[in-house]
């Protein structure tokens, strides 16, 4: 067994390649209950990405913002820089505890595509794109995409998450993430719905929702559906929109709750997400009034 | 880099550096406890939910059930016994004492390092202690003691600054 601390990108995806190790970054979803049966067995070689310096970059650029995957969560959350990303902010703090939050990855929640995941949830609604790098190159994939469903990824061998990006037409538009669970606490997500809108209640230009947790992998609507945003956004256009949402969800039954359940909460907090944000911009309106 | 595994892993623990020759997978927490005796770290859960194992790793409370000891390497590892010398813990514990905040051993040790940490920044979390315990679980009488004890330490402190 070998645990692999390369110092470069370069020098990791060489590794990658020619020892095939797992990949580490926090650690938080793969040593829970610390396996260790299995990871002692000396088959298993391990590289950690955590202090890639190309894995921990925050870049605005032109076209979008980049967020390296070694990025935490309390390191998404606290940064002044991130603040135009506000529901990605929201979803990362809500990530576990603060400790989970001290270690957690952006890049590992991504990869380890549970359906429960949050920071995902955001990201999915931004159509933000997953940066891949291997020996041989490297490749961009639109990450509803690349989540093909529960624990399952377009992830190549050889392959890592270098960074995800975010596209500029996301950056510092009103944007909520909500999160419905049981306890609030260390618990994880029954539903969670993160929308963007351009505009004001009288008149939306624009707006998107990612709903998470309600199906194998975090959905939004087709193009076309998603027009229904626009123009004026009233009360019984957001219960048509939250209804239209449930619809289109397939959650499952478990021991938190069932599906019938789940999928009423996914109108409910579209719908909440929607007032939220609506009352939010008619606050800072307000303020700008004055 | 720990290629083969050869050499020994070094820690900086409470500020002294310790070798471990074992596994680099074991969790930092049972290294803590059974290779340098210090069972002040608790282990409750090992699935990271109830924070008794809470150290910090460059000043950042981790829950060191979930951390693999080679990931620890390069960092400043703190845990409750380190941090016992420092005059705002003990600050801290005599609060505790006196808001009814000590309620079992078992969890205690790992709630002090969270709210030691959430001291040193409190503005962090805009002074709210609630979201800095949000990882560790007391199911005996509650939480509100221990927040209080906090606070006023955390208020203390603003007046003599
Ligand atoms: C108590 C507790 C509470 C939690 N609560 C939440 C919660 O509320 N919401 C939530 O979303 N998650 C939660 N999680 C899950 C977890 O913290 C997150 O999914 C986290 O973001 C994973 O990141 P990591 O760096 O720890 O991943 P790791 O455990 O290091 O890795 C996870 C997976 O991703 C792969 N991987 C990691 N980095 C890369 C990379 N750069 N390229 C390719 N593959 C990579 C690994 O090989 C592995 O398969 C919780 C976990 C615990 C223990
Ligand atoms: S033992 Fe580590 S969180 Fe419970
Ligand atoms: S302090 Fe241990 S259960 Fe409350």
């Amino acid at each position: 067994m070998a645990w692999y601390r390369p110092q470069s990108l370069p020098e990791a995806l060489e590794l990658l390649e020619r020892r095939r190790p797992r990949i580490v970054c926090g650690g938080t979803d793969l040593f829970v209950n610390a396996p260790r049966k299995e990871y002692e067995a000396g088959k298993t070689d391990w590289l950690e990405v955590r202090g890639l310096p190309e894995l921990r970059r925050i870049s605005r650029q032109a076209e979008g913002l980049e967020i390296g995957a070694a990025v935490t969560a309390a390191e998404i959350w606290e940064s002044r820089e991130l603040r135009m990303v506000p529901a990605l902010q929201q979803a990362a703090r809500i990530v576990g505890g603060w400790q989970i939050q001290n270690r957690a990855s952006i890049g590992g929640n991504v990869a380890n595509a549970s359906p429960a995941a949050d920071m995902l949830v955001p990201l999915v609604a931004y159509r933000a794109e997953v940066r891949l790098a291997s020996a041989s190159g490297s490749r961009s994939v639109p990450i509803a995409d690349f989540v093909e469903g529960p624990k399952r990824t377009q992830l190549r061998p050889g392959e890592m998450i270098v960074s995800l990006f975010i596209p500029a037409r996301m950056l510092g538009v009103p944007q909520i993430f909500l999160r419905h669970d049981q306890r609030a606490a260390t618990d994880i997500s029954i539903v969670s719905v993160a929308l963007i809108l351009q505009g004001n209640a009288r008149q939306v230009e624009w707006g998107t929702a990612a709903v998470g947790a309600a199906a194998p992998k975090p959905f939004t609507l087709s193009d076309e559906e998603e027009r229904l945003w626009a123009g004026k956004l009233d009360a019984d256009k957001l219960r048509r929109l939250g209804e239209l949402y449930a619809q289109r969800s397939s959650p499952i039954t478990d021991v938190r709750a069932g599906a019938q359940y789940r999928r009423s909460l996914v109108g409910t907090y579209v719908v909440r997400a929607g007032q939220a944000l609506l009352s939010n911009l008619e606050q800072t309106e307000g303020e700008a009034w004055r | 880099m720990n290629g083969e595994g050869e050499r020994p892993i070094r820690l900086t623990v409470n500020g002294e550096s310790v070798a471990w020759n074992g596994d680099a997978t074991v969790p930092l927490a049972d290294v803590l406890r059974d290779g340098q005796g210090l069972t002040g770290t608790k282990i409750g859960c090992r699935t990271g939910e109830c924070g008794a194992c809470t150290v910090l790793l460059d000043g950042r409370p981790v829950v060191s059930c979930l951390v693999p000891v080679a990931s620890a390497q390069d960092q400043r590892i703190e845990t409750v016994e380190g941090l016992a010398s420092n005059a705002d813990f003990q600050a801290l514990a005599r609060s505790m004492e006196q808001h009814g905040g000590v309620q079992c051993g078992f969890c205690t040790p790992g709630i002090m390092v969270a709210l030691w940490a959430w001291l040193q920044d409190p503005e962090r979390f805009g002074g709210d202690v609630r979201s800095a315990l949000k990882n560790n679980l007391c199911r005996c009488t509650g939480y509100l003691g221990m927040m209080r004890a906090a606070e006023q330490v955390a208020a203390q402190r603003g007046e003599t600054r």
